[in-house]
């Protein structure tokens, strides 16, 4: 067997680019263009206040950024790609990785840290002008709608194909409320408790693996709509429980796992040429087939290809950590590129390792359907390496969990968000009317039952590329932020400036196209996916219609979003070129 | 209508008497003449504590006293009186010695300084400091009887309200401040560090918190604490009390009586001096009025004397009626 | 080779913390810092005209508030909105 057959290839390849962007180019960028400065405080130093500003040391910083920007996208992202086979796939990833991902994730860092460690939106105030803030805010509201949609998709298909995982995910809950108990209550320490909490997550992917019930197939035709009740009411309880009682441990517990994951699927791949296991995915398919639906749902190769994969090339998501957290905690200015770049290249290393499970999928499970064959790929990369067939159920639990711990997680954090500034927004309004979204019930209910109208729809194609496509306008906006203030600083921006060009351009596209898509089942009445066939045989062809007018409207929202915000982007570059040079 | 004495054995857990009303009705002869009768006659170890700052102990007991701290007049009988400013000027110089000392500066910065001023001449702050000076007696418990002359201010009795109202703050702050702590020490451990010393502002809440529930318990509690009213034959002061008795049932505190005062014997009616006549029958037709209105809370009427009641041998005498046989209506 | 080993060690075990526990001790140390506002606000209120507790009661906890006064007017005034909150 070549060795060019086996993922090993991909992921050696891979590294060996991340390595040059991290060692080659990154360092250039930071020497030349930011000329980062040690001795230069940072805004951990100058407004030290023990809470949100201090300085933490680079590997503690590293950890953080990296587990904060870990999600699902760079494990997702890869499948639905794959519709175009897997090396445009492969050379879209180490292209970004190289040129596009670290540059956003670094530069919003460095630019937060030297305007005082302001997040975007005082940032983008600043640089850009009210209406970008604001702008800003609601473009958020959606895209987090967006991200929720997707991931609890992803939650109930998986628990949906194995249903254990639910019972896993229980197991999860309760032990999280156990761990914040201990030790707020019992003040254990964390080691016990850490101990204590790992035993428990074994237990629960045991039961995962054999407690399979109800079967797949047992809930008839609706498990997304039956599953995501269940799933909802976690969610809410965690939206309004306390932080450190359910939120924070099962972040923290759900590190385990997930690092357990990561670790284990880059083995997988790099030891695939020894295992034996094959790349089955075809290498190449077409730019576009209007004739086959899947085809027509995605989009041709530009723009689709290049929203589908999105954290694990670039993800604007990251660039709201980098500004929001990050930089008010950021030592040294040298340390930037360790935390920001090096964060981020590890995520690219777990896009490239989710892109390997993905491909030794046989070709008669399309990737692009359902996410959680991901689950199956994982099994397939990483079972040899494990001790073959005997411990693929405990496998398929375990990853199965992986993948619903990391939706969890952020669906959790997104929930709280969403009622914060809910609460922040209606609260205080005059009228009682929308007062009553800025109630803590309603807002965290809402927060959940909005994003359930995009995944009736059921078209998991759609769900994703609308979220991908937010999720690389917000990383533009970055980009594009940080070039306009370089121009400022009249210091080289083509580097920020020409991806920024790129993802904005590209993702309203996407948008535009996803938009049309909803458009076009809307007016025709048509089924965007089988699955709307249960929502039309239990309630009527209207509430299908009604669903995709809605995905419709949320598209054009934020087509129109994407290209104010792009324009005020542009404009502010006129007016930082035509404006005399800023003092630092 | 048998006098204080009758009430005191009745409540033999007595431990404070409040004597309200306004200014000028004969308030602090009545505190002083009470804490007199208890510590001379009784042998009890008494405090009278009075806050007016027309500061009338001084008057009574023929000496000067402001401002003094506890002083012995009589055996077994300590007089206080209180001088609040200069209270408030120490206090406020003991918070400025202290932020020196903690934080090692020559000098307090400016923005501190001028809050620290601004508080320090807020009408409030006299009412805090007076309160807090009774709050202090009280707590040492060295006296087997206190007798508070209320300030005048809003009938004295909004210092109960001030009570409920600074322990619920006081609560509220304390219960921030644990949970605060227990999120540091929470956090610190998660980081690997060693367990935190003791919070001294915690320490701090929790003696201003002690101080004042024990005095709210001891007020809201019938058997410790007897309040009384003092009130004249005159139609405002009728008004007064009924305004103040109605407050008191809102505040949840019972009235333990009323002691009206200057009171002439009914026979001044046949006065020849037509003037004296004349005020007499006035009070009569007022004190049928008390009697209807606040019948069963009268404890005790006291005769207006032919001058002002100064020096021991006159207290003994208000003593006598307010205590004993007071002047039948 | 051991103080090689021992480093390894070393920044093996910052990015565990980093990844683990980091965002949930910033988190706690928010949660915390809400607390210590509603304490230096009910403590020095009146400085912003938001008089909460007696100013006698107040000036007897001043000392302890001080070394918050800065940090506070610095959280208080600076421009603070909904990218800052993300983490709770």
């Amino acid at each position: 067997m070549a060795i060019h057959e086996t993922p090993f290839f991909m992921v050696a390849v891979g590294l060996l680019i991340y390595a040059l962007a991290y060692w080659g180019y990154s360092k250039i960028v930071d020497k030349k263009i930011w000329q980062s400065d040690p001795t230069r405080p940072t805004p951990a130093h100058l407004y030290t206040d023990g809470v949100e500003y201090f300085p933490v040391g680079r590997y503690v910083l590293y950890g953080f950024q990296f587990n904060s920007i870990a999600a699902l996208g760079p494990i997702l992202g890869p499948g639905i790609a794959l519709l175009f086979g897997w090396v445009p796939a492969f050379l879209w990833i180490i292209f970004a990785a190289l040129f596009i991902g670290w540059v956003q994730d670094y530069s919003a860092l460095f630019l937060s840290v030297r305007n005082e460690g302001k997040s975007f939106g005082p940032i983008a105030y600043s640089l850009v002008g009210p209406q970008a803030r604001t702008l800003l805010l609601g473009f958020l509201l959606f895209y987090f709608l967006l991200i929720t949609a997707a991931f609890m998709f992803v939650v109930i298909v998986v628990i949906d194909i194995f249903p254990g995982t639910f019972w896993s995910l229980l197991v999860l809950v309760l032990t999280a409320l156990l761990v914040g108990h201990l030790i707020f209550n019992v003040r254990m320490n964390v080691v016990t408790v850490t101990l204590i909490a790992v035993v428990l997550l074994v237990i629960g992917v045991a039961i995962g693996a054999f407690f399979k019930w109800p079967p797949t197939g047992a809930l008839g035709k609706a498990p997304y709509s039956l599953w995501i009740i269940p799933v909802i009411i976690l969610l809410v309880a965690g939206a309004l429980l306390p932080l450190p009682r359910l939120i924070t441990p099962m972040n923290y517990i759900a590190y385990y796992p997930v690092i357990v994951a990561i670790v284990a699927l880059i083995v997988g791949s790099l030891l695939s040429p020894l295992t034996g296991v094959k790349i089955e995915q075809p290498a190449f398919t077409k730019f576009y087939d209007p004739e086959n639906p899947a085809f027509f749902r995605s989009g041709p190769l530009w723009p689709a290809l290049f929203v589908s994969i999105a954290c694990g090339a670039i993800s604007g998501w990251h660039s709201l950590i980098s500004t929001g957290i990050t930089s008010k905690q950021l030592d040294v200015e040298t340390d930037a590129r360790p935390v920001g770049a090096g964060a981020m290249l590890t995520e690219n290393t777990v896009g490239l390792t989710a892109l390997a499970a993905w491909v030794v999928l046989s070709p008669e499970l399309q990737p692009r359907v359902n996410p959680a064959f991901f689950v199956k790929g994982a099994t397939t990369l990483t079972a040899p390496v494990f001790g073959g067939e005997s411990v693929v159920p405990f496998l398929e639990s375990f990853f199965a969990i992986y993948m619903v711990f990391m939706a969890m997680t952020i669906l959790t954090i997104l929930g709280r968000y969403w009622r914060v500034v809910s609460a922040e927004l209606f609260g205080e309004s005059k009228y009682s009317a929308v007062r009553v979204f800025g109630n803590k019930y309603v807002a965290s209910v809402l927060g959940f039952v909005l994003p359930t109208l995009f995944v009736l729809t059921g078209s998991w194609i759609n769900i994703w590329l609308y979220f991908g496509g937010t999720n690389q306008l917000l990383a533009g906006f970055a980009l594009l932020i940080v070039a306009v203030y370089l121009l400022h600083q009249r210091k080289s921006y083509a580097y920020s400036f020409i991806p920024g060009i790129f993802m904005m351009v590209t993702t309203i596209a996407a948008l535009a196209y996803q938009a049309f898509v909803f458009y076009d089942a809307t007016v025709n009445a048509k089924l965007l996916h089988p699955t709307q066939a249960i929502l039309r045989d239990s309630v009527g062809i209207g509430a299908v219609i009604a669903v995709n007018a809605f995905s419709v409207t949320v598209g054009i929202i934020m087509f129109i979003m994407g290209i104010v915000m792009f324009y005020l982007l542009l404009r502010a570059m006129v007016r930082a070129r035509a404006m005399p040079q800023q003092t630092q | 209508m048998r006098g204080l004495g009758e009430y005191l054995d009745k409540f033999k857990e007595t431990k404070m008497i409040i004597f309200a009303g306004k200014g000028g009705l004969g308030k602090t002869t009545c505190s002083a003449a009470l804490a007199y009768y208890l510590a001379v006659k009784k042998g009890k170890k008494t405090l009278c504590f009075s806050t007016d700052p027309q500061a009338s102990l001084s008057d009574i007991f023929e000496r000067d006293l402001f401002g003094k701290g506890e002083v012995e007049v009589a055996p077994n009988l300590y007089v206080v009186e209180i001088d609040a400013d200069k209270r408030i000027r120490d206090y406020i110089e003991d918070v400025k010695r202290k932020i020196k000392e903690m934080y090692k500066m020559e000098e307090i910065p400016q923005e501190i300084e001028s809050y620290i001023e601004t508080s320090a001449v807020e009408p409030a702050m006299y009412e805090s400091a007076t309160y807090d000076a009774m709050v202090e007696y009280l707590v040492s418990g060295k006296y087997d009887y206190y007798i508070f002359d209320m300030p005048p201010f809003g009938h004295g009795v909004r210092m109960i309200a001030m009570a409920e109202v600074l322990s619920a703050w006081v609560e509220k702050i304390t219960e921030a401040r644990e949970k605060a702590r227990e999120y540091d020490e929470i956090a610190a451990r998660l980081r690997g560090g060693s367990p935190l010393s003791e919070d001294a502002i915690l320490k701090e809440l929790y003696d201003i918190r002690s101080r004042l529930s024990y005095f709210r318990d001891i007020m809201l509690d019938r058997n410790k604490t007897g309040f009384f009213m003092v009130m004249t034959p005159e139609n405002m002061s009728i008004l007064d009390t009924e305004k103040a008795l109605k407050m008191f049932n809102e505040l949840g505190l019972t009235l333990s009586g009323i002691v009206v005062n200057q009171v002439l014997p009914p026979e001044m009616i046949n006065n020849p001096s037509p003037l004296i006549a004349r005020r007499a029958e006035v009070q009569q037709k007022y004190l049928s009025v008390i009697k209807d209105k606040f019948g069963k809370y009268i404890v005790s009427v006291i005769p207006m004397f032919d001058r002002e009641p100064k020096g021991l041998k006159m207290l003994e005498k208000v003593a006598s009626y307010l205590v004993e046989n007071p002047l039948q209506i | 080779m051991v103080g090689f080993l021992g480093k390894i060690k070393d920044t093996l075990k910052e990015i565990t913390y980093g990844m683990a526990l980091h965002s949930q001790v910033t988190g706690i140390l928010k949660t915390r810092m809400y607390i210590e506002h509603l304490f230096t606000l009910m403590v020095l209120g009146d400085m912003l005209g938001f008089p909460v507790l007696p100013p006698y009661y107040s000036l007897r906890l001043l000392p302890y508030a001080i070394p918050n006064v800065q940090k506070w007017k610095h959280r208080f005034y600076r421009e603070r909105d909904f990218t800052d909150i993300i983490y709770g």
